[in-house]
């Protein structure tokens, strides 16, 4: 089932005195798949991740849909409306963001980091709840503690268990990988896919990483700039079948 | 979606964005330490100086509100007024009790306690009063009632009295050069603390001190089988006008003015004069005058005295003063016609009509009880068999003291036109029925008194801020009054401009304190652009973003406000114990009330919550996407 389409989706921008074009023609993402996206530094991946997060809007878009079993959300009208509340609701509960830092609210425990997506949505964790989802990713004992104080792989874990914690349809992660080495790379991104799949969530890892992409990765998406003119950069996503 | 289910869905969402909030100022403790110091750094010293104001005028307040006199009003002339004028005044805004009182300051009696001590004698104010007097807020026993009488501890001291004895009043007049007693034994009900009325005093109900003074004024008291003397009424004039043969000096019609008392003083012609009067035809003084000047009283009427007074300033001149009313309607002969008076010093043309000894028309009712009629009522006259006597009806007008008075006259020949002639003596008497009940003693053809009138009055504020404009208000009537209103005016004007002093002072220290709230929360929400923007991307709305930074500034000012409450309870406790007591000063030095912790409160807190307006909408504006990539 596609639970995201996107087509003919353009966002054109100024970056270091040069023009910028990012187009996808075609996108769209299957239900419990694991998707990698990847392309050089400056490809637009990131821009990308941000327009399907909704916190960027498109230049231009013709089709940009949402669709889950409760029915088809057009994020594209939602966007031109700047329907916040719905546009906020959608993230909320569809949505998991898996930043590159992590994203860890630097004031909040462990436990209260977990337990705000929860919160917003309206209910309180179940008793046991968090230590049984931190118990897989072995960081129960560290519930109570600041951010700060946890290694860079144990922040990526709790943010990949905040982002699943509502068991999204779609988890985007940026470079969740980038500030941890190649071991804990690989054990990072595996616990995330088998995560995902246990909540049936669909990822799009963006990643420069096309080693790491490749190994886990059902289906990978490239963003291939070209300088198409003086001072104008196009970048175009395209498919790669595994 | 159901209401609960929304309201529920709100609340969950604003305790989400209170506990982001507080976590946040947590965790960052010596920074949100810092604010709410500065919070209590500005706001103790105002309160501070606030209460120091607050405890400096409540002192000079209840300085006022523990002496009586400064919420009362007394009269500034001993004019007649009405009992009915009261009944406005108690109706004016302010007003916590108004009393009339026949004299215009409260007089002695002489009283006389018998007892197993001994004789014990003395002279006492009378004072009337009623249970809702505020004189008798502090009372032991009961109010005054019938002969029962409230007195004052000094007095009740004095002579070795308590509640339940009895004393005795008597009061005197001369009376053909001989003194006339009559005495009333009154029992005590009630005794009132003597701060209240330092003076040794008696107060009873309003008609005791009423047969009192018109025994006195010798004025019958039936009620007490007290006879009156046999004497006229006083009499009033409703004008006084200086008759005058040749133009009245500036230094003459000023002294006039002052001596006599006025509200307008103007110059008439004699055709003025005539018109004032209601005469039918031209009126002319024994002595030619060419100019009138008429002197129009204030609230009240002219008495005999004040006329005596305008003769005076005018002796060294040949000009001289009458009294005039302007004309009144009395029925005669089943109708209702017009009459004026004749002062004695005019006479009317003598083409006017036939008049039977109009000359005499003057000094007394029983020697003047002569009517001209109208030539409009001869038919009617000689249709009744031309009676020796008829009846003249008079009313008077609703808010006067007398209602009606049905005198039998002596019909004294004709006058053209359609108004009757009566002699000025009538008029004057008429005019004096105004203020003081009159009735006609048909047996001896004599108007007479049948009370001594209001010349006084106490009347009471119901709070000391109120006094200089119930001062005004009197004073808009045309009645003179005294009381300390300079002195509240000058304590008003001395708490108007602390006010002001305080509110420079807050306005100073509060810009500045809120400025630094604005930057810090400002400056928070620039340092916590990624959190923002990451708050953002799990899914909270720019609504919730939005309430956070509001949220901390209620937290920070709630918790600067209770610290700057106790750090002002404490200095406030030390200026009190010591500083106040080395002052020497009598009462609270630092003092707030309630009302001022509320507003205080609510100032600081709805202050904070503007000044954190801007980081609020700052915290809207982040774009997550350039936020989270310039991390």
């Amino acid at each position: 089932m596609t639970i995201l389409q996107v087509r003919n989706m353009s966002k054109a921008f100024v970056s270091n005195a040069y023009r910028f074009d990012l187009w996808i023609p075609s996108f769209s993402l299957e239900a419990g798949c694991f998707y990698g996206l990847v392309g050089k530094s400056g490809s637009g991946k990131s821009t990308l991740l941000d327009m399907l997060a909704m916190v960027s809007a498109p230049t231009s878009v013709e089709t940009f849909e949402f669709s889950s079993s409760s029915g088809r959300v057009d994020i594209a009208a939602l966007i031109a409306s700047s329907d916040d509340h719905a546009i906020s609701q959608l993230r909320l509960k569809s949505f998991g963001y898996i930043l590159q830092s992590g994203g860890l609210f630097s004031f909040l425990t462990v436990r209260r980091n977990l337990e705000l997506p929860l919160r917003l949505s309206g209910r309180a964790a179940r008793v046991g709840e968090l230590e049984e989802m931190t118990r897989r990713f072995e960081i129960e004992e560290h519930l109570d503690k600041y951010p700060s104080t946890l290694s860079g792989g144990q922040r990526q874990r709790v943010s990949i268990l905040r982002a699943l914690c509502l068991s999204p349809a779609i988890v985007l992660a940026d470079e969740p990988t980038a500030s941890v080495d190649e071991n804990m790379a690989d054990s990072i991104v595996e616990e995330l896919k088998s995560l995902a799949a246990d909540h049936g969530s669909t990822v799009l890892m963006v990643s420069h990483d096309t080693d790491l992409i490749e190994k886990f990765a059902d289906r990978v998406f490239t963003l291939r700039p070209e300088l198409v003119a003086e001072n104008k950069i196009r970048s175009e996503i395209q498919v790669e079948n595994i | 979606m159901d209401r609960s289910l929304q309201n529920k869905a709100a609340g969950n969402k604003n305790s989400v964005v209170l506990h982001v909030a507080a976590n946040d100022l947590i965790h960052e403790f010596l920074l949100s330490l810092c604010l709410v110091l500065s919070v209590i750094a500005v706001l103790t010293p105002i309160l501070l100086l606030a209460s120091v104001k607050v405890g400096f005028i409540d002192r000079l307040r209840q300085n006022f509100i523990n002496d009586p006199t400064f919420r009362e009003i007394r009269p500034g002339s001993a004019d007649l007024r009405s009992e009915e004028l009261f009944e406005q005044i108690r109706t004016w805004q302010g007003i916590a009790y108004a009393i009339p009182t026949v004299m215009m300051n409260p007089r002695e009696v002489a009283v006389q306690v018998t007892n197993s001590d001994g004789r014990y004698r003395d002279e006492v104010r009378l004072l009337p009063s009623t249970a809702d007097d505020p004189l008798l807020h502090r009372l032991k026993g009961e109010p005054p009632k019938g002969d029962g009488v409230v007195v004052t501890e000094n007095f009740a001291q004095s002579a070795g009295i308590a509640i339940g004895d009895s004393f005795t009043i008597s009061v005197t007049r001369i009376e053909n050069d001989q003194r006339k007693r009559v005495k009333l034994d009154v029992a005590i009900n009630g005794l009132i603390p003597s701060d209240a009325l330092p003076a040794p005093t008696i107060l009873g109900v309003p008609e005791l001190e009423k047969h009192v003074e018109n025994f006195r004024a010798g004025v019958a008291v039936p009620d007490r089988g007290w006879e009156g003397m046999e004497s006229d009424p006083r009499l009033a004039y409703s004008f006084i006008a200086a008759a005058a043969p040749e133009p009245l000096g500036e230094l003459i019609k000023s002294t006039l003015a002052i001596r006599v008392g006025t509200s307008k003083s103007e110059q008439i012609s004699d055709v003025d004069l005539a018109v004032l009067i209601g005469s039918a035809g031209p009126v002319e003084t024994n002595v030619p005058a060419s100019e009138y000047w008429m002197l129009t009283p204030g609230n009240s009427a002219y008495s005999r005295r004040d006329l005596t007074e305008a003769n005076d300033v005018l002796r060294n001149s040949d000009a001289f003063a009458l009294g005039i009313h302007p004309p009144r309607e009395m029925q005669i002969l089943g109708q209702t016609i017009s009459a004026f008076g004749l002062p004695e010093a005019l006479h009317l043309d003598e083409e006017l009509g036939e008049v039977e000894g109009a000359r005499s028309l003057g000094n007394s009712f029983r020697l003047n009880d002569r009517i001209v009629l109208p030539e409009s009522l001869r038919s009617a006259y000689l249709e009744a068999g031309s009676p020796d006597r008829i009846n003249v009806i008079v009313e008077f007008a609703r808010q006067e003291s007398t209602e009606r008075l049905d005198l039998i006259m002596r019909p004294s020949g004709f006058i053209r036109g359609d108004s009757a002639l009566v002699s000025g003596v009538l008029m004057a008497m008429l005019e004096r029925g105004r203020q003081v009940k009159l009735s006609f003693d048909a047996s001896n053809s004599k108007i007479v008194e049948q009370s001594s009138g209001f010349r006084g009055f106490r009347v009471i504020g119901a709070n000391i801020d109120i006094i200089p404009e119930i001062v005004r208000k009197f004073e808009s009537e045309g009645i003179k009054v005294r009381a300390k209103s300079s002195q509240i005016l000058k304590l008003q004007r001395l708490e108007r401009s602390l006010n002001i002093l305080v509110l420079v002072v807050s306005a100073v220290a509060l810009i500045g304190g809120y400025s630094i709230l604005t930057s810090s929360f400002f400056a928070n929400v620039q340092r916590k652009k990624v959190n923002f923007a990451t708050m953002r991307l799990i899914g909270m709305s720019k609504g919730l973003i939005f309430r956070i930074p509001i949220a901390q500034a209620i937290i920070i000012s709630s918790l600067g406000f209770l610290l700057s409450i106790c750090c002002y309870l404490l200095i406030s406790y030390i200026l009190n114990q010591f500083i106040a007591v080395e002052l020497n000063f009598d009462g609270q030095l630092s003092k707030l009330y309630l009302s001022h912790y509320v507003f205080a409160g609510i100032f600081v807190i709805a202050g904070a919550c503007i000044a954190s307006l801007a980081a609020s909408r700052a915290a809207t504006q982040i774009d997550p996407a350039e936020a989270l990539r310039s991390d």
